[in-house]
């Protein structure tokens, strides 16, 4: 499969989950990807990651992200249902560096751990990672438990956080996984890239089973084909939702973002939380409606004001 | 002496930290630092021509007279028209 998809002209490969170094086959795989020059980005807890998996990580001139969600076992294991993996995150973290590879931190931040973030960001800088990303957490899968139980913050608290915290302390080393509508300028200039390749990613899950991107996990609706019973290449040229998204992403982006001055750089931000939502791939970007209706997008940003 | 203003459909919006260029006719955006956005703000916005325009950038950002700060106008005006953000004034399509 992997050989057919770098005929059609893939080069890079997301390696995540769930959690994939559960995979039997991980090492392999990695292994594969290194001999084959994919670039390859691994996405982990960390819990699983060994010595010599990070010595493939590193020859496959790989970047890693890790999870990382406070800077004691207490907050990091509020979201997590095994105990005892923030000694672990950490451990793979040091390996990961240790080995050179540019390895990010994963903050997924929700009401238990927002306190502790400046002692997380702390934790980060000494374990040697590379950057930090903030992730709002989405209402999608084990979240839309946690969105029942109240411990998630909303669109007014996250942007609330984010403009309370002074982002030229914390440098580039920190980075909002936010809309790029709501950074300052300085960002902007730095971040005008960092989008979601949405348009040229295809998804390929543990079974085979192939969507939009990690989605199909989630959403039986969004699984377009099984690799078992037919070529990637072909599932992801022909099937029509592909092809939906090829023509709505950005030119008829709704909502919102149709009235974006950012649409065709930020291309709906997460399109496919956009479909959980409303149904769409084209529908305004949830986030970006709530804070709006909250008159809290800023407004300088919208090409018609 | 030339004088160059915004295309029609290009939209300026001077922020704290800077300022955004967005084009409607193509989609793209072009974020200028701070000194960036003043010099568009005075050359392409307020219609000063480039001697009151670097006038009053001394002025603002009390440049020391032997200072030379042409050239970041001249830059400014390059990179603008080369991206089509600016058009010469008389000549807006």
């Amino acid at each position: 499969m992997f050989l057919g998809v770098k005929a059609g002209g893939v080069n890079s490969v997301k390696f995540g989950g769930g959690e994939p170094l559960v995979l039997p086959y991980a090492a392999d795989l990695i292994e594969f990807f290194a001999k084959e020059k994919f670039d390859l980005f691994l996405e982990t807890n960390g819990t699983l990651v060994t010595p010599r998996l990070a010595e493939l990580v590193g020859k496959a001139g790989g970047r890693a992200s890790v999870s990382l969600d406070g800077p004691d076992e207490e907050t990091h294991s509020l979201l997590r249902i095994s105990k005892n993996s923030f000694e672990q995150a950490k451990r793979g973290i040091c390996l990961l560096v240790e080995r050179g590879i540019y390895t990010q931190v994963i903050f997924s931040i929700h009401k238990g751990n927002v306190a502790r973030f400046v002692q997380t960001v702390a934790l980060a800088r000494e374990l040697g990672a590379s950057s930090l990303k903030v992730n709002f957490i989405q209402r999608m899968g084990r979240a839309e438990e946690m969105d029942e139980n109240g411990s998630l913050l909303d669109v007014r608290e996250f942007l609330d956080f984010f403009g309370r915290l002074d982002t030229d302390v914390l440098g580039d080393f920190v980075f909002f996984d936010i809309p790029i509508a709501f950074k300052k300028i300085k960002r902007v200039t730095k971040e005008m890239n960092y989008t979601c390749n949405i348009c040229s990613v295809v998804g390929v899950l543990s079974n085979g089973d192939v969507s939009i991107c990690g989605i199909g996990n989630l959403k039986d609706d969004l699984v377009l084909g099984n690799i078992r019973s037919k070529p990637l290449m072909e599932i992801w040229q022909a099937h029509p939702l592909f092809q939906d998204l090829y023509r709505d992403i950005p030119a008829n982006l709704g909502g919102i973002c149709s009235n974006c001055m950012f649409k065709r750089q930020c291309l709906g931000c997460c399109v496919v939380n956009t479909y959980n939502v409303t149904g769409r791939f084209n529908a305004g970007y949830p986030f970006c409606e709530e804070a709006h209706r909250l008159g809290l997008f800023p407004r300088q940003r919208l090409v018609e004001v | 002496m030339e004088r160059f203003i915004f295309k029609k459909n290009v939209v300026f919006r001077k922020e704290d930290d800077g300022a955004l260029l967005y084009d409607h006719d193509t989609g793209e955006i072009l974020p200028l630092n701070e000194s960036a956005a003043d010099w568009c703000e005075l050359l392409f916005a307020n219609s000063f021509d480039m001697k009151a325009a670097e006038f009053e950038m001394r002025s603002r950002y009390e440049v020391d007279k032997g200072e030379d700060i042409s050239g970041d106008m001249d830059e400014i005006i390059a990179v603008l028209k080369e991206k089509g953000y600016i058009v010469l004034a008389g000549k807006d399509s």
